[in-house]
This record gives structure tokens, sequence and C-alpha cells, in this order.
């Protein structure tokens, strides 16, 4: 009879004290909470071009020139067809990154008051706009132009230069 | 005898019953009580606004147009547990070009019902080419915004706050303002990234 009424009450005494502690214990690890999260991320763009035709006025016949353009016309063809100097045009990937960023002009047999002109287009291949600040000219030394506008003549001494780069 | 014995039962049942009756018909009244409690709720969610300037537009699809973007901002909300309230935040910005700036608030509302502070937070960052070297912190300031709209400034640095204030009371804001800007050596064709988790609670237990 004693150990039946302890029981009665031990039962529900550890029962409580079993809540009890819980409770405390949920208390301190169950506080309410919630998170944030963020994912950022950032892209840099490319500023990048290339050369992607290049052409020239001397496809077979010479043309010629006055000193310093002078006279109308400012070119001519050579009047008795002579084909004797000629331009070859290479377009160039330097850094193998896919785009031509190099337009080689080789100009072969030419001699005093031959004219050619040299076209070429460019293609921003980039993800950004891109401006035209400064057209440079260097032989393999040194630059020899820098043009910021107006139309780039530059009069090329080409004794002992057979390449211009 | 038989007379007495008879009366001694009936005696004895009338007692018993009495008692009987006496347990089961006695008076009383009972006294009732409802008790209900009513949980508040945690909640923050994020806003984001911010802006790219104007110089970002050009016509790039030549329809005489100046309004196409060069870089793009790209801002998702995410509602993990549908509760309303954007738990997660995915910041995109694209193509991104020297002398860009890009200011706006980045802030944490507190969308339940009582103060939350902030329990801790973490970040990693993943910047293999210097993303992040590029990028001039013009301006950032931190503040509090009450539900009208009123700013108040928090005038410590925010690791001092977090540390000795931490609460932001239900409908209020922790708004960060940032200006920023993309310096002349930001790398090209660079990605970074940034992971980052806030974890808040309820602010008694901070």
């Amino acid at each position: 009879m004693t150990l039946l009424k302890k029981s009665k009450t031990a039962v529900p005494a550890i029962a409580t004290i079993t809540l009890i502690v819980l409770a405390i214990v949920g208390f301190t690890y169950a506080h309410w909470s919630e998170t944030l999260w963020l994912n950022g991320t950032v892209n840099t763009g490319e500023l990048d071009w290339e050369f992607i035709v290049a052409s020239c006025l001397d496809v077979g016949v010479d043309y010629h020139c006055n000193d310093g353009f002078v006279g109308i016309p400012p070119y001519w063809p050579d009047p008795e067809g002579k084909n004797i100097g000629w331009q070859e045009l290479t377009l160039q990937d330097s850094d193998s990154d896919g785009d031509n960023d190099t337009l080689l002009i080789n100009l072969h047999n030419v001699y005093p008051s031959y004219f050619t002109e040299i076209r070429f287009y460019v293609h921003n291949c980039g993800t950004i706009p891109l401006k035209v600040d400064k057209v440079i000219f260097r032989n393999s030394t040194h630059v020899v132009g820098e043009f910021r506008k107006g139309v780039p003549y530059l009069r090329l001494d080409l004794n002992g230069m057979a390449n211009l780069t | 005898m038989e007379t007495k014995k008879l009366m001694a039962t009936f005696a004895i049942l009338m007692i018993a019953l009495g008692i009987a009756g006496f347990a089961y018909a006695h008076w009383s009244e009972y006294l009732y009580l409802n008790g209900t409690v009513n949980t508040g709720s945690v909640c923050v969610e994020w806003s984001f606004d911010a802006d790219l300037p104007d110089s970002n537009l050009k016509d790039l699809d030549g329809d005489g147009e100046v309004d196409d973007p060069v870089a793009t901002l790209n801002v998702t909300f995410v509602d993990d547990d549908d509760d309303g309230c954007a738990e997660g935040l995915i910041i995109e910005l694209d193509n991104v070009y020297p002398c860009l700036w890009v200011n706006g608030t980045i802030d944490v509302t507190n969308c339940g019902t009582i103060p939350v502070g902030i329990a801790d937070y973490d970040y990693n960052i993943s910047d293999p080419n210097g993303v992040a070297d590029g990028i001039w912190l013009y301006d950032v300031n931190f503040y509090l915004q009450d539900p009208t709209g009123g700013r108040h400034d928090i005038t410590m640095p925010i690791e001092q706050w977090i540390a000795q204030v931490n609460q932001i009371d239900p409908g209020w804001s922790l708004v960060c303002e940032f200006f920023i800007h993309f310096e002349e050596d930001t790398p090209e064709g660079a990605t970074a990234t940034i992971e980052a988790e806030i974890e808040f609670w309820n602010w008694n237990e901070l």
C-alpha cells in the first residue's frame, strides 16, 4: 500500500519535473529565429574589338599620285595598266582570343608616287560600347604618329623600311 | 423478531441510501476559466532599391532611342516559406565597366510582431580576379526607418550597434544606403560572387 501510494505520487512528479526540464531546455534552444540569405553576383564587361574586313585600292593596276596629293584628281590609275607594286593584307589574332586584333599590311615593290588605299572595318566584339580615342602609327621601334581628330595623313619615309607594323 | 429484523434492514437501507444520496446530490457551483495564448511571430524580409545612372543608357539597337542599358541590374526576391515575406535576395549586376556607379538601399524590415535582432551573420566571397579591388565604397550609411518612413541615423559603427543596440522593432527597417563606384582598375570579363546569411532572433534572447 505504501509502495502504491509512493508510485502514485512519484510518477506524476517525475513527469512534471521532466516537462519542466524539457520546457526549460526547449526555451533555451528553441528561440524563434529567421534567416535571411543573399546571393550577389557582379559580372564585369569586356572592351574588345577586331578587324573583320580589309581591302585595298590596288588589286591589279597600280595607282599614282603627286607628291603631297596635290592636284586633281589626287590619284589615278597607271595609264599603261602596269602592275608593279602590290599589297598583302593579313588579319592576325596576336593574343589567341579569337579576335583579329592586328592588321598586317605589307607593301611589296612599291616606288615613289605609288599610291594605294587600305580600307578596313572594325567590329565591336566586346560587351560595352567603345569610342576610338586615337590612331597610333608605329614602326618596329617607336611611335611615328598619333592622331586624335581629322583625317590621319602620315608621310612615311620608306628608306630602309620595307615593312611597317 | 422478524419484524425487528425487517425494520433494521430497512433502517440500514435508508441510511445507506441517505449516504449515497448525500454523495450524489450535494450542492455545487462551478467556476470557469478560459485562457488563450496568442504567440507573436519573428519575421524579417529583404527590400532592395538601386539605380544605374542615365549615362548607362545607349542606343545599342540603333532605333534612335537612347534607352538601352549597357550594364544591367537584376534583383529577385525569394519567398522560401510562402509567408509573403522575402527571405532570399538575388542581385545580379552584369556587364559592369569602369566608372559605372550604383546607388541605392538594401534593407531588412521586421514584418513580424515582436522586436528582432541580429544573432549571427556569415558571408563568403568568391573573387578570383579581384573585382572587389576595383569597387570604391564611396558612401555607406546605416539607419533605422520607422513605419512612417522617418529616418533615424545610426551614429555608431554598425558592428557597435549590433553589439550594443541590435533591435529592430515591428514595422521598422534597418537600412543600408550605399553609393559604389567601379574604378578604372576593375578587371575585364571577371566574375565576383558573395553569399551571405543573417540570422535574426527575438530581441530578448540576444
